[in-house]
């Protein structure tokens, strides 16, 4: 991955984090009127070092060459990551008291689907990056397409 | 009053979320600290 789409990836990781990050300070701001719920500051901690951990593995692997073919399902991974980032904590508090769990209990479904669409969509794209890399190089499938043999 | 099955619920995402943790971050964390 070259330093360009690393950047483009790190704005895409960085706004998510930004927007939880806002939203986490707003609650803060509130903390009178909040009633707050462990189980949500779970997600929304889980759903933030995933993120850190997404990076970080895109981060290591600035020197392998990308193309767009690879780029893009990784921009679907990080789209569906944004999305969880902005749900798991709440954005619009309003005048009203917020109580997290009624929160929770509302957006569960919305945070968890897209959780496993976000799961599923990076373990299917990898096993297919890897059956990919392994049809590339493998020098016995290779030498059968070309007919060659010992 | 909270019902039955918004307690078995709950008790069902805290078990999920603790899987995921330990499966994901926190298991990378400990092998990258570690």
């Amino acid at each position: 991955m070259n330093d360009n789409v690393l950047v483009f990836a790190s704005i895409i990781v960085g706004v998510a984090v930004a927007d939880q990050l806002t939203s986490l300070h707003r609650l803060l701001k509130r903390r009178a009127d909040v009633r707050w719920d462990w189980l949500l500051l779970w997600v929304a901690a889980l759903v933030l070092l995933t993120q850190l951990q997404i990076w970080w593995s895109l981060a290591g692997q600035r020197q392998a060459p990308i193309t767009i073919g690879n780029f893009l399902p990784m921009m679907v991974l990080l789209v569906l990551l944004f999305l969880l980032a902005a749900a798991s904590l709440p954005d619009e508090l309003g005048d009203q008291r917020i109580d997290l769990r009624d929160y929770y209990r509302q957006q569960s479904r919305y945070i968890w689907t897209l959780y496993a669409l976000a799961l599923s969509w990076l373990i299917g794209s990898q096993m297919i990056a890897v059956a990919i890399a392994r049809q590339r190089f493998s020098p016995s499938e290779n030498m059968m397409e070309s007919g060659s043999s010992f | 009053m909270i019902s039955m099955a918004v307690v078995r619920r709950r008790e069902w995402h805290v078990v999920g979320l603790a899987v995921l943790t330990y499966t994901g971050p926190l298991g990378w964390l400990s092998r990258s600290l570690g």
